[in-house]
């Protein structure tokens, strides 16, 4: 009895630390900029209803068109990783062709890259394909995923061949076999890849950086950045923003809460 | 529910192909592009496009601004640099940088040049050259240190406000005054708010006041040599003095975090910032009653002088740069740069606007003309600056933090940068 009063005792000074920060973000959010450096430092707003800088920062920044363009892009992005790593895992995990586990591990190696130093030969490419300051050039690194293929491909492997011989015997062909047979069998697989590519892209700032001029193309993380500069950050809009912009992942979690608890013990990542 | 699918996917390949591409800027024949990352100036960069509209007149070009946050600038400015179709016509940046390390710069043309050095600054004429040409027009004035003093806390002190100390002897005597201390030895109000988080760089930014006032500088006079310089026996001298600030005389706190807040917040009753710095103040700090003051003085003056020297350049790759040029000289006169530094706040820099009205109305204003009467400062504009102060600003956090005594950490600091400067 007293073990589970100290377990959940805890578990719960657990939540706390990991709740508190935002707590922090969502009540600065609601503070003027005088009240933020206002000492001895008070949790409280002044007026819980002060929702001015939530106002100045659509006033300021179009954040509606960045929530769009973010969702539309990590939605598309975790959609066209799950389908290119579905197939290459599949490819990986149950077909035997020359070199296989070498094509494999270089493909995985590419972890190992960090994206800064490939940017410069990307961006050239985007520019020569002429998809500067589109979505589509958002999205070219995010399109297919990596971490996607190793995930599908530890997914499908494990599954008994026998189900893939008894379709192949009753005449399936071989993509209705990986729509009809593989894919019902590794759902949790795709929904734990979907909901963290999701998250990743919505996350993702440096490429979008590189890629957008326009502000209507520009995207939420890039957005947050418009309330720092050379020499101070306004931490009374950026909470605001930042509240606003964590809103969507808030309701993806969720949603799909038992997916990413899945997710993350599935592939070892945090969310 | 299936067609339903089908028809979700071909609107959202419609948005994705078509999406973006109204706004885009590329190809457009009658637009210059001008890329910034003064994001904390909306107005000022603004005035550009309104600007543009009366160039266009003229030439039939306006000029559209595209504000790019702070962090991650470098690598957008340098991806398309290199790409150069997806580059823009004219650019804000460090002249060194960007026309010094790389070589992406126009040079100005030798008209425009002869009225730039005319009408600027003496400190500022630096500003904007590589190699003996002019490449940028400084649009930053102010952009040195000054003295905030808290009013009310040096009336508390016992300190008169209005003769804030010349010399650094009499500001740590001041400082002194100002801190007060619990019952356990630590500061709960210091004297100075130090800067010792963040970027090395920005540490080394706001260290070489105290540097240059020591008669000390961080690099050779032709930027070839740290060793000697970095860490010669006046600097030794300046960083004991600034760790002393921190770890013997207790004026200054590495515990009270962020030093503008410090300031804001009343438990610093000193900052040596730059020109931006009251309107922060005013706008976070509203019920701090402050003035501002030159730099007080040691062996040498401090002087006006800056690491970030911000200009605005022209694209060397641009198919507009004649254009751009054009814009440029269509700016340059004394009653725009007066219009358009006024209207977002700041301080203009054509010499001519230095005793208008606007000026002489700013609470900066007598401070600013102190400090450029102090002899110019030495200046860095080395094409590895930030790569250099970075190493520098390591030693000094080193001695801030108590990690080393100045002599030791500045010999490896200096060694340090001169290998940055061989290779």
């Amino acid at each position: 009895m007293r073990l589970r009063w100290l377990t959940a005792l805890l578990l719960a000074c657990g939540a706390l630390t990991v709740f508190f920060p935002f707590f922090w973000m969502a009540v600065t959010s609601l503070k003027t900029a005088p009240e933020i450096q206002r000492v001895p430092l008070r949790i409280a707003p002044d007026q819980w209803m002060n929702l001015g800088n939530y106002r100045e920062v659509f006033h300021r920044e179009p954040f509606g068109r960045y929530l769009f363009n973010s969702g539309l892009i990590a939605s598309v992005s975790a959609v066209s990783s799950l389908i290119v790593s579905s197939l290459a895992g599949y490819g990986f995990a149950k077909f035997r062709f020359p070199a296989r586990d070498a094509f494999f591990f270089a493909i995985i190696g590419i972890l190992m890259v960090p994206f800064q130093s490939v940017v410069v030969p990307l961006y050239l490419w985007v520019n020569r394909l002429g998809f500067l300051d589109t979505y589509l050039g958002i999205l070219a690194p995010d399109l297919v995923s990596v971490f996607g293929v190793f995930l599908m491909r530890q997914a499908i492997e494990v599954l008994p061949n026998d189900y893939i011989d008894a379709a192949r015997i009753d005449g399936c062909s071989e993509f209705r076999i990986f729509y009809r047979v593989i894919l019902p069998m590794v759902k949790p697989a795709m929904a734990t890849l979907l909901i963290i590519k999701f998250m990743w892209t919505w996350n993702e700032f440096f490429w979008p950086l590189v890629v957008v001029n326009s502000p209507s193309m520009r995207v939420v993380t890039i957005g947050l950045m418009s309330f720092t500069n050379i020499y101070f950050i306004e931490y009374n809009l950026l909470t605001a923003a930042a509240v606003i912009s964590i809103l969507p992942i808030l309701v993806v979690f969720l949603t799909l809460q038992k997916w990413v608890v899945r997710g993350v013990v599935m592939s070892g990542l945090k969310g | 529910m299936r067609r339903m699918t089908w028809m979700a996917l071909i609107c959202l390949a419609g948005v994705l192909i078509l999406g973006g591409g109204a706004d885009t800027v590329w190809g457009q024949q009658k637009k210059l592009v001008f890329w910034t990352m003064w994001d904390q100036n909306p107005e000022f960069n603004k005035w550009y496009e309104t600007r543009g509209k009366d160039f266009a007149k003229k030439t039939g070009y306006e000029v559209e601004v595209v504000t790019i946050p702070y962090q991650g600038y470098e690598a957008k400015y340098l991806a398309s640099f290199m790409g150069k179709s997806g580059a823009p016509d004219m650019f804000m940046g460090m002249t060194h940088h960007w026309c010094g390390q790389y070589d992406f710069c126009e040079k100005m043309p030798a008209d425009l040049e002869k009225s730039w050095d005319e009408n600027l600054p003496k400190y500022m004429l630096p500003i904007g050259k590589w190699s003996g040409a002019r490449y940028g027009m400084p649009i930053e004035h102010g952009n040195f240190q000054q003295m905030y003093i808290n009013v009310d806390l040096f009336k508390k002190a016992g300190l008169n406000p209005d003769r804030p100390p010349k010399t650094l002897d009499d500001w740590l005597a001041a400082m002194k005054k100002l801190t007060i201390l619990d019952a356990k030895g630590e500061p709960t109000q210091v004297g100075f708010a130090v800067r010792s988080k963040g970027h090395p760089v920005g540490i080394t930014d706001k260290f070489l006041p105290f540097a240059h006032a020591f008669g000390a500088r961080m690099l050779s006079p032709n930027l070839d040599k740290a060793t000697g310089f970095a860490n010669s026996p006046e600097m030794v001298a300046a960083l004991q003095f600034f760790g002393d600030l921190v770890l013997k005389h207790k004026v200054a706190s590495l515990a009270l975090g962020n030093p503008e807040d410090a300031f804001g917040q009343k438990r610093a009753a000193v900052i040596f910032r730059e020109s931006w710095f009251f309107g922060w103040v005013k706008k976070n700090a509203p019920d701090v009653n402050f003035k501002v003051y030159a730099l007080p003085c040691g062996k040498a003056c401090p002087g006006a002088g800056a690491l970030f020297p911000w200009t605005n350049l022209v694209y060397k790759n641009s198919p507009n740069k004649q254009l751009a040029w054009e814009f440029y000289r269509f700016i340059s006169n004394a009653k725009d740069d007066q219009e358009q530094h006024q209207l977002q706040g700041i301080l203009p820099v054509w010499t001519a606007n230095l005793e208008s009205a606007y000026v002489k109305a700013r609470p900066d204003y007598v401070s600013t003309r102190d400090m450029l009467q102090q002899p110019v400062p030495p200046t860095y504009f080395h094409p590895k600056s930030n790569e250099l102060a970075t190493a520098f600003g390591e030693a000094v956090v080193g001695v801030l933090f108590g990690k080393g005594q100045p002599k030791a950490l500045l010999d490896e600091a200096a060694a340090k940068m001169d290998r940055i400067i061989k290779d």
